[in-house]
């Protein structure tokens, strides 16, 4: 095999498919969505073709070669000093007209050889866009390769023209045309749309998205279903693996006796790594296997866009950058993922108010302690139906939302005042989501997503329970300790020493919040099985839980510091330990502060 | 006599600071010429379309805001804020603010 790896780099205007056509070509799983600014950073990744290994480069979107905003700075900055064998400028064939723009412009001032791979062809012919490739190519003097990444068409044929392209070297004649008019000549002479057809559902469908009368009841409508999927959905898988993983534990039990193991070691594997390693899989799990798959389709049909434009007005009078409101969005899915799409902000303060309120937004983390703890508390009789539980949840969201516009006005008068920056974003056309690849992948991208931070968090912090729960001090275990001296401060707030304690050794992951104040509340026991709603809520009515203190378990898990990768991130973002700090302590406070005023509010009123 | 319209007023031939001479352009007196109308794009109504005259923003400039070029105003948020708008076949929602810095004929 030729030892030579040849550089590509995919470039073109935000949400053309780059990083679609990078997965399709590398087999990797660079993030995807159906609006623009998702990529944020340069990927990497290579793939073999004819005996040749090639290094891809998957670019942040740009516009134009006058970046304004950090991604579009760092895809030019790569075009302007990296050296890489053939350039593949991606277009989206169903927006050709204002993509060839982009593609003329980079063709008059790039020395390396060129290929223009036209993208989303099967969106094209639905939409009656026709596109003559032979003419095109012979018009802009590159090789051009139509393909779709999507469903993985013309790969070969692309692989092929990046070959031949690498090969001939070309770099020679290119045309010297104002690229605008080369643009339009192209255009008009290359491509016909019937515009009779070639919108018209988009504008259908955006006329209910996006009026005034019908947006906010079907934006809350579509968030109560996700919410009832997730709740229905996740029923069913989570018995079955409590009840396999309680048999699985009677294994265990037996097989750690047959070889030997003491009672303490045994404990310690069982009650300590295993009860935490198969409350997290078997409980927290499900919902958010359900629930990230639900939100990649919204991402993918071009939904979060219209979302954006719909909240824009608040935003606005919150002195919030528009595109916050898809970072917000992004939260729900990873805190720490949408902290580093913030850079689709171009102004600093601004970017800056997006991060910090950005953990205000529950993420997938989250949702199944608050499923769980409005089950038991809001629903546990069977005549509230999951719908009921999911409108509750939303209705949480919806104080989350109001917190994160808040806050954002709140910064935007102190910490990171300045003038507001222009807001301008795409609206891109709608995609039907490939149903079974996107809910199939994301299903399993989360399975072992979870499944490794389990590993990694969740059984550590089982066996660090366990210790903490089995080691005397002074007539009293450690775990007692620690949430004695908790508890004064818990209770001003409506909660409990065992909860704070919790929180603070959930830092790692929010996911094992809930399993670790069960785990404490029923340490020097064993837990022979995980429990369900009705033994969850014995648990925790036991232990002096009242409505009170669900509602306050809610709200301060809505409003309580980012786990440790959100800081990490929202570190290697700003490079600013006082932004850290802000980040950590900002939602605490509010936390702290409304758990305090609804625990008042409870005493006065008598229900705490 | 009606007065000249400043439509060809460029960035920094006028008096006013850089920030009003971008965002003020409509500020100047409109007056008809012959049955040419010119607006603002906040100013032009859901439905209607205009073609484009002056942009006095670069971000609008780079995303196909150009003179010339055909422009339907789609859509409008709530209190007219931001504004859809489809041109060279893409829509993009504008705040109000910038969308005073596209000046244009009502077609």
């Amino acid at each position: 095999m030729n030892e030579k790896i040849f550089t590509a780099a995919l470039c073109g205007n935000p949400n053309v498919g780059k990083s679609t056509l990078f997965n399709s070509l590398t087999g990797l799983k660079r993030h995807t969505g159906n609006w623009s600014g998702k990529t944020v950073d340069n990927g990497f990744g290579g793939y073999e073709y004819n005996k040749r290994r090639y290094r891809l480069c998957d670019l942040p979107g740009t516009y134009s070669l006058s970046p304004l905003s950090d991604e579009e700075k760092e895809a030019c900055a790569f075009l302007k000093t990296e050296s890489f064998d053939v350039l593949v400028i991606v277009l989206d064939a169903v927006n050709i007209e204002r993509n060839l723009r982009f593609a003329c412009e980079l063709l008059t001032v790039c020395c390396s050889p060129v290929l223009i791979c036209l993208n989303m062809m099967d969106q094209a012919a639905k939409k009656g866009v026709t596109i003559d490739v032979t003419r095109l190519s012979a018009m802009l003097c590159v090789p051009v390769a139509a393909v779709s990444a999507r469903n993985g068409e013309g790969l070969d044929k692309l692989k092929a023209a990046i070959e031949r392209t690498v090969e001939l070297k070309v770099s020679s004649h290119r045309p010297t045309n104002d690229p605008k008019k080369l643009a339009k000549d192209a255009f008009e002479k290359c491509c016909s749309i019937n515009y009779d057809t070639f919108d018209r559902f988009d504008r259908r469908l955006d006329k209910v998205m996006l009026s005034r009368k019908t947006s906010v009841p079907i934006m809350l409508l579509l968030l109560v279903c996700v919410f009832w999927l997730t709740l229905v959905g996740a029923n069913y898988p989570s018995r079955w693996l409590s009840e396999m993983f309680a048999a699985f534990g009677g294994v265990l039990e037996r097989a750690l006796d047959g070889i030997g193991v003491g009672d303490t070691l045994s404990s310690m594997l069982l009650d300590g790594v295993y009860a935490a390693l198969t409350w997290v899989i078997s409980v927290m799990l499900p919902p958010m296997a359900i629930f990230f798959p639900l939100f990649t389709l919204l991402e993918d049909s071009g939904l979060l866009p219209r979302l954006a434009f719909n909240t824009d007005t608040c935003f606005k009078c919150s002195g919030a950058h528009g595109k916050q409101a898809l970072t917000t969005a992004m939260g729900f899915g990873c805190n720490a993922c949408a902290v580093t799409n913030c850079r689709i902000i171009d102004d600093r303060k601004e970017r800056l108010t997006a991060i910090v309120t950005n953990s205000l937004t529950p993420c997938n983390g989250r949702f199944p302690m608050m499923i769980l703890i409005i089950t038991v508390f809001f629903s546990a009789d069977v005549r509230c139906s999951a719908l009921l539980r999911a409108v509750i949840l939303v209705l949480f969201i919806l104080l989350s939302f109001a917190a994160t516009l808040l806050s954002s006005k709140l910064l935007s008068l102190t910490f990171f005042k300045g003038e507001r920056s222009s807001f301008v974003m795409e609206l891109p056309p709608y995609r039907m989501p490939k149903l079974g690849k996107t809910v199939i992948r994301s299903i399993l991208d989360r399975t072992v997503f979870v499944l490794l931070r389990a590993a990694a968090v969740a059984a550590p912090a089982g066996l660090v329970i366990w210790l903490l729960a089995n080691t005397q001090y002074n007539g009293a275990s450690l775990i007692d300790h620690l949430t004695s001296i908790l508890d004064p401060i818990g209770c001003l707030i409506g909660l409990d020493g065992v909860i704070l304690c919790a929180f603070i050794l959930g830092l790692p992951a929010n996911e094992i919040v809930l399993p670790i104040a069960v785990m404490i509340y029923m340490s020097g026991r064993t837990m022979t099985e995980l429990p369900d709603t009705e033994v969850l809520s014995a648990i925790l009515i036991n232990n002096g839980w009242t409505v009170v203190t669900a509602i306050c378990a809610v709200v301060f898990s809505m409003f309580h510091f980012p786990c440790s990768t959100t800081l990490l991130t929202i570190y290697k973002e700003t490079k600013s330990a006082a932004c850290v700090a802000l980040s950590f302590f900002y939602p605490l406070l509010l936390g702290s502060l409304l758990c305090f005023f609804i625990h008042l509010a409870g005493v006065l009123v008598g229900f705490a | 006599m009606l007065p000249t319209f400043a439509i060809t007023h460029k960035k920094g031939e006028c008096s006013e600071p850089d920030r009003n001479c971008q965002l003020s352009i409509i500020n100047y007196q409109l007056d008809k010429v012959g049955d040419i109308v010119l607006i603002s794009l906040d100013k032009l109504k859901t439905g209607e379309s205009m073609m484009i005259q002056n942009v006095g923003n670069d971000r609008l400039r780079e995303l196909g805001f150009e003179e010339g070029e055909r422009l339907d105003k789609l859509y409008a948020g709530f209190s007219g804020n931001p504004v859809a708008v489809r041109v060279c076949g893409s829509v993009f929602a504008v705040r109000r603010e910038d969308a005073e810095a596209v000046i244009g004929r009502r077609l």
